[in-house]
C-alpha cells in the first residue's frame, strides 16, 4: 500500500497552470526521483507536498487521508532539505540545528546529542560555532540535511540535495540515502542533475512545463526510449526545445 | 540632464551609485526612503514655524538683536541636530564596506576607485544637505529681525552670510559624524566594530536629538546669558559659525574672531581627519574588510541557560532565543531598538529639563519624584513601539521556511513566547531600574505601589499595541512607510508629552494614599484584563502572517471578509471531499482572495 499519494495536483498563478493535474505515488522504503528542467515545477510542486503552498485542485495523501485534514500531523513527520540553503546566517551550525529541533518540540538532552553527533559525523564539528554565513555552500547543505534527518522523520524530501557537495560527501549521501530506503523511509528526490538521479533512484518521474511526461523505472524507461542514459531518456523527452538554435543565439548577442 | 544619463568613467559612475544609494538600507528601498523624505519634508515646513519668535512683532530695537542673536543660535543648534541625525542615519553608508570590495571584485575597479567615490559621494551629499538646510532659513531670517530697514544690498549680503556661515556649520557637523565613523572603523574592525557602532550610533541620535530639543530652550535666553557666551560657549560650535555670520557681516569684534576662526579650523580638521581615516582605511582595507573574518560566536562554558529555567517549552525557547540573537546580532535591529530608547530618553529628559530650566531650578529633591513616576511610562511605550517595530523588520526572509513549515506544530507557543520576551526584556528592566532610584526618594512602600501601577499600565500598552498581531518576530516581509509619518509623531506627543506626565503625576498620588491605591489598582487591573482577554481571543489560532501587503487604498474590510468567506467555504469543501472521496477543484469551486488578516475569522 502507498504511504504517500499525490492526486491531480494543479498550481495555478494568475490562471496559468505552473503544476498541472500531476499524480503518483510512493511506497515505503521508495527513492523517487523528480526530474526537469529550470521552471518545469518541481519546486512548486515540493512546496505543495510541505504545506507552504495551496494546491489550486487536487489532493495529497498521506497514509490514505488527506494531509489537509491534519497537516500538522504530517509535517511532524516530514524532513525537508530546500533547492536554496536559505539559513539564518547569523547564527552558528550548532544554534541552528539547535533552533529547527526546538521548533520541533524536541527536548535539550536529545538535542544535544543529535545536534553533537550529526556535526561529527559531518565533519562540521569544528566549526560548529562559526557564524553560516562563514559556511560553504556544501557546509550548509550538510546542516539542512542535519536538520532534515535530526526528528528521525518517515518521509524525506530533498530539493537539489547533492548540489554543492564534495565528491565525499556526495558518496556518503547516496550511500544515507539508499540505508533510509532500506530502514523503510519514502524519499522524494528533486534534481535537474540527471547523472545524480540516475545512481539515486529507481524509479524516476519527468516532468516538463508543470505535465508528468514519464513515470517508470529508470530502467524500463532507457528500454522504451532505446537509450544508454537518464540523459538520453530526458532529451529524448523534451526534443522540441531547440538548445542548438538557443546556443547559437546566445553566441551572437554576445559577439554584436 | 542628457549629460546626467550618459555614461562616464568609472570615479563617476561609481560616485553616482554612491551618492544615490547613500540612505538606502535593508528597510528602505530608494522609492520608498523618497516617500519617507517627502514625510519629513511637509513636517518640517511647518515644525520651521515653531522657530520663528513671536517676540519680535513689537519689541523695541534693543531687545530686538538679543532675540535676533538667541534665536540664530537656536535654529543653528536646531539645524545641526537634524545634520548630525542625517548623517548618523547615512552610517552605514559612509565608508566602503566588504559588500562593496566582493560585489565590485570582479570589475576593472581598483580599491583607491571604490574609496574615492565613497568620499566624494558623501562630500557631495554633506553639501547638498547643508545648503538645502540653511538655505530656508536663511532667506527668512534677515526679514524678521529688522534687517528690512537696511538697503536690498544688504539684505542680500545678510542672506548670503547667513547660508555661507550655516551651510558650513552644517559641513562640519556631518564631517565630525564621518570622522567619529572613520576612527571607529579604523580603530575597532571587525567584529569588535560591529558591537561598538549600534551603541555610539544610538549615543549620537540621543545626543543631537537632545540638542534639537534644547534649541528650543536657546530661543528664550535672555541678555545675560548671551553675555556669557564668549566665556561659556567658546567650545559650542553654534556659537563658531555664528560667530562666522557676524565676521561676514562686517563684525570685527573681538569676542567674534577667535570664535569665528575656531569654526573654519574645526572644518577644515574635521574635512582632513575624516580624509585620513579614508586613506587609513584604504590602506588597511585588506586586513579591515576583506582577510578580518572573525566569524565565531561567543560560546558560554556553562551548560545551563538562564531561559530554560524560566521557560521549560522548547518551542517558546527557540522563539525567545531567535529574538534575543537577532537583537544581538542583527546591527540594524539594535539601531532601531536603541533609537528608540535614545529617542525616549531623550525626549522625556529633554522635556523634563526644558519644563525646569525655563523657571527656576527646583533642585534634584523636587526633581526626582515627577521623574521617576512619567518617565519610565514614556520609556515604556516608546520601547514597546521600538521592539513592535523592530519585529516587524525582517531578517533574511528566504530563510523564514523553518518556521512556515513548523508553525502549525506550535504557532500558539511562538505567540506566548513572543508575549514573555516583551514583559520579561522589555518591561520589566524598563521599571526596575528607575524603581532602584525610587527607594531612597520615595521610600520601599510609595515605590513599590508605583512600580506595580507603572508595570501594569505599560502591560496595558503591550496589549493595545499587540492587539491585532499576527506574525513571527522578523519573519514577514515589510512595507515601509505605510502609517503617515504625521500620525506616528502625534502619538508620540501625546503619550510622551501628555499622557505620560499626567499619568505618572496620578500614579505617583495614588501611591502616596491607601484607599486611593486599592481604587486605582482596581481599575488598572480591570483594564488590563480586559485588554488582554480582547488580545487573547484567536490569538495563536490562526494563521501567521508572513507577507506584508502595501495597501494603498483603504478596502473597508472587504478583501478580509472575502477572504474569511473563502477560507470558510474551502475547510468546507475538503471535509465534504474527504467524506465523499472525491477530490474538489477549489479554484473553481471558490473565489480565491488572498489577505492574510485574519482578525475577522478570530470574531
Amino acid at each position: 500500500m502507498s504511504i504517500f499519494e499525490v492526486c491531480h495536483l494543479t498550481k495555478r498563478f494568475s490562471g496559468i497552470p505552473v503544476v498541472d493535474d500531476v499524480s503518483f505515488a510512493m511506497e515505503q522504503g521508495e527513492i523517487l526521483g523528480y526530474i526537469g528542467a529550470n521552471g518545469a515545477g518541481k519546486s512548486t510542486t515540493v512546496k505543495m507536498i510541505i504545506g507552504l503552498l495551496q494546491p489550486s485542485y487536487g489532493q495529497i495523501m498521506w497514509h490514505g487521508r488527506s494531509i489537509a485534514e491534519n497537516l500538522t500531523r504530517f509535517q511532524e513527520r516530514l524532513g525537508y532539505v530546500p533547492e536554496e540553503p536559505n539559513v539564518y546566517s547569523f547564527l552558528s551550525g550548532s544554534e541552528y540545528l539547535r533552533l529547527l529541533g526546538r521548533l520541533r518540540g524536541m527536548k535539550r538532552s536529545v538535542l544535544d546529542f543529535k545536534i553533537e553527533r550529526f556535526l561529527k559525523l559531518f565533519g562540521l564539528w569544528d566549526d560548529r560555532e562559526c557564524l553560516l554565513s562563514s559556511y560553504s555552500k556544501g557546509m550548509r547543505q550538510k546542516v539542512l540535511i542535519s536538520g532534515a534527518l535530526m526528528h528521525d522523520p518517515e518521509l524525506l524530501i530533498f530539493d537539489e540535495p547533492l548540489a554543492g557537495l564534495d565528491v565525499n560527501m556526495v558518496m556518503a549521501l547516496r550511500q544515507i540515502v539508499q540505508e533510509l530506503s532500506h530502514r523503510g523511509k519514502a524519499i522524494f528526490c528533486c534534481s535537474h542533475v540527471l547523472d545524480d538521479m540516475e545512481k539515486l533512484c529507481a524509479r524516476v518521474l519527468i516532468l516538463r512545463r508543470g505535465r508528468v511526461l514519464a513515470d517508470d523505472s529508470i530502467a524500463h524507461l532507457r528500454e522504451i526510449r532505446e537509450q544508454s542514459s537518464l540523459e538520453g531518456v530526458f532529451a529524448s523527452f523534451t526534443k522540441e526545445d531547440d538548445q542548438e538554435n538557443l546556443a547559437r543565439d546566445i553566441l551572437e548577442v554576445m559577439q554584436s | 540632464m542628457n549629460w546626467l544619463k550618459r555614461t562616464h568613467g568609472t570615479q563617476f559612475e561609481l560616485a553616482r551609485h554612491f551618492f544615490a544609494s547613500l540612505f538606502e538600507n535593508e528597510m528602505f528601498s530608494r522609492e520608498q526612503g523618497l516617500r519617507l523624505a517627502a514625510s519629513v519634508v511637509g513636517l518640517a515646513i511647518p515644525a520651521g514655524m515653531l522657530l520663528i519668535d513671536p517676540r519680535i512683532v513689537d519689541a523695541p530695537q534693543e531687545q530686538l538683536r538679543v532675540i535676533a542673536v538667541a534665536d540664530e543660535l537656536s535654529l543653528l543648534t536646531f539645524l545641526f541636530a537634524i545634520t548630525g541625525i542625517l548623517a548618523v542615519l547615512a552610517w552605514h553608508s559612509l565608508f566602503p564596506t566588504r559588500g562593496d570590495y566582493l560585489a565590485l571584485a570582479s570589475l576593472p575597479i581598483r580599491p583607491q576607485q571604490i574609496v574615492g567615490a565613497r568620499f566624494l559621494s558623501v562630500a557631495l551629499m554633506a553639501t547638498v544637505v547643508a545648503i538645502a538646510l540653511a538655505l530656508w532659513p536663511s532667506a527668512i531670517s534677515p526679514h524678521s529681525y529688522g534687517t528690512q530697514a537696511a538697503s536690498y544690498s544688504v539684505l542680500f549680503a545678510d542672506i548670503f552670510a547667513r547660508a555661507l556661515s550655516t551651510s558650513l556649520g552644517c559641513l562640519f557637523v556631518f564631517f565630525a559624524v564621518v570622522a567619529i565613523h572613520g576612527l571607529v572603523t579604523n580603530l575597532f574592525p571587525g567584529r569588535w566594530g560591529a558591537r561598538v557602532t549600534p551603541y555610539l550610533q544610538g549615543g549620537l541620535l540621543i545626543f543631537f536629538v537632545m540638542a534639537g530639543l534644547y534649541s528650543f530652550v536657546i530661543q528664550g535666553w535672555q541678555q545675560n546669558v548671551l553675555q556669557q557666551l564668549a566665556d561659556r560657549g567658546r567650545w559650542a560650535p553654534p556659537v563658531w559659525f555664528s560667530s562666522l555670520h557676524n565676521l561676514i557681516m562686517g563684525g570685527w569684534q573681538p569676542t567674534v574672531v577667535p570664535m569665528a576662526i575656531r569654526g573654519l579650523e574645526a572644518l577644515g580638521l574635521v574635512v582632513l581627519f575624516s580624509a585620513a581615516t579614508y586613506l587609513l582605511a584604504l590602506l588597511r582595507y585588506q586586513q579591515l574588510l576583506v582577510e578580518n573574518r572573525d566569524t565565531s560566536v561567543h560560546t558560554r562554558s556553562w551548560r545551563w541557560n538562564p531561559i530554560e529555567l524560566i521557560i521549560g517549552n522548547p518551542r517558546q525557547q527557540a522563539i525567545i532565543e531567535f529574538i534575543w540573537k537577532v537583537f544581538g546580532r542583527s546591527r540594524m535591529h539594535r539601531v532601531v531598538l536603541l533609537g528608540h530608547f535614545g529617542a525616549g530618553v531623550a525626549v522625556m529628559t529633554g522635556a523634563i529639563l526644558v519644563a525646569y530650566t525655563t523657571k527656576t531650578w527646583p533642585g534634584w529633591r523636587h526633581m526626582l519624584p515627577p521623574a521617576i513616576s512619567s518617565v519610565p511610562i514614556g520609556v515604556s511605550f516608546v520601547m514597546l513601539t521600538g521592539v513592535r517595530y523592530s519585529f516587524l523588520l525582517p531578517v533574511q526572509l528566504r530563510a523564514n521556511w523553518i518556521f512556515q513549515l513548523t508553525e502549525s506544530q506550535g504557532r500558539h507557543q511562538w505567540l506566548s513566547a513572543l508575549e514573555h520576551f516583551v514583559i520579561l526584556f522589555v518591561i520589566f528592566p524598563v521599571h526596575f531600574l528607575p524603581f532602584l532610584v525610587a527607594v531612597p526618594v520615595l521610600g520601599w512602600r510609595i515605590a513599590t505601589c508605583m512600580v506595580i501601577l507603572q508595570v501594569l499600565v505599560s502591560c496595558c500598552m503591550f496589549e493595545l499595541l499587540f492587539n491585532d498581531w499576527q506574525q513571527l518576530p522578523f519573519a514577514c516581509s515589510y512595507v515601509p512607510a505605510k502609517s503617515q509619518l504625521a500620525t506616528v509623531i502625534a502619538w508620540w506627543v501625546f503619550v510622551l508629552g501628555f499622557l505620560g506626565p499626567i499619568l505618572g503625576k496620578i500614579i505617583l498620588a495614588t501611591s502616596r494614599m491607601s484607599l486611593g491605591y486599592v481604587i486605582g489598582i482596581g481599575i488598572v487591573v480591570t483594564l488590563w484584563r480586559w485588554l488582554h482577554t480582547l488580545r487573547q481571543d484567536g490569538w495563536g489560532e490562526t494563521n501567521l502572517v508572513y507577507e506584508d501587503r502595501d495597501d494603498v487604498v483603504p478596502n473597508l474590510g472587504i478583501a478580509e471578509a472575502a477572504y474569511a468567506i473563502t477560507r470558510y467555504c474551502e475547510s468546507d469543501l475538503v471535509q465534504r471531499s474527504s467524506k465523499s472521496g472525491q477530490t474538489i477543484d477549489v479554484q473553481t469551486a471558490v473565489p480565491q482572495t488572498r489577505t492574510d488578516n485574519s482578525s475577522l475569522l478570530r470574531h
